[in-house]
């Protein structure tokens, strides 16, 4: 029984500290999307974490039973939710943090690079390599 | 031991509450504002779960699940109600 308290306290903990860290990313990440991503990872763990820690405490048939209900909800909406949400504020034309790679939605971005490729497979890597990395490092400079 | 550790918990998910508060209140878009209520509804219910498993008060999980289930369709409606405002 000791074995359990400890692990049900390890569990809440854990929980607690994963939402705090959901809390924290959605404070201090510098864009929209990062935000989202944050909150509903972060906080759908923490959230697991804490109810397996009660169920642990209350090992009985009724508080399992809400205890997963609660459980299986959460995991199905929050990517559901950060989805809508996420779809809703790229159609609103949310900018991006000046740091992004890739933005495969911008139609300036994605114009296909693939003639290297057509040479001979051993020397077709480096050349793709390198136009990789150009066009990385020319990309900030288009996005802003 | 274990009430201690649901002080602790209880302090941390509060400061939790009080930075989603903070973004609520601050964030420049409209969006920030639906993450932040999200995560305060998820918050709320991970509160309520905590409270559970601290007092033993068998009746607070049917609350949870009421949030939760009230917190999902706020968020998808005012992800609605925005799209919609976007749009016209």
């Amino acid at each position: 029984m000791i074995v359990l308290q400890w692990i049900t306290a390890l569990l809440l903990l854990l929980g607690a500290v994963l939402c705090l860290l959901a809390a924290v990313g959605l404070l201090r990440f510098p864009d929209t999307f990062l935000r989202m991503q944050a909150s509903a990872k972060a906080s759908t763990l923490g959230l697991a974490c804490l109810l397996a820690g009660t169920a642990l405490q209350f090992p009985e048939v009724s508080m399992i039973i809400r205890l997963g209900s609660i459980a299986a909800f959460i995991m199905l909406t929050a990517p559901l939710s950060a989805h809508v949400v996420g779809r809703v504020s790229l159609h609103r034309g949310t900018p991006l943090w000046e740091g992004t790679v890739l933005n495969e939605y911008d139609p300036n971005q994605c114009a296909p690079e693939e003639e290297p490729t057509s040479s001979s497979v051993v020397t077709a890597r480096p050349t793709a390599l390198a136009s990789d990395s150009a066009s990385e490092g020319s990309e900030p400079s288009q996005a802003s | 031991m274990l009430s201690i550790v649901m002080q602790i918990v209880q302090v941390l998910l509060g400061t939790a509450l009080i930075l989603a508060f903070v973004r609520l209140s601050r964030g420049p878009k409209l969006q920030d504002r639906i993450v932040a209520m999200d995560l305060i509804a998820v918050l709320t219910v991970g509160i309520i779960v905590a409270a559970t498993a601290g007092t033993g008060q068998r009746g607070l999980l049917d609350a949870a699940i009421l949030i939760t289930l009230v917190g999902f369709m706020g968020t998808v409606a005012y992800a609605w109600y925005v799209q919609r405002e976007g749009r016209e």
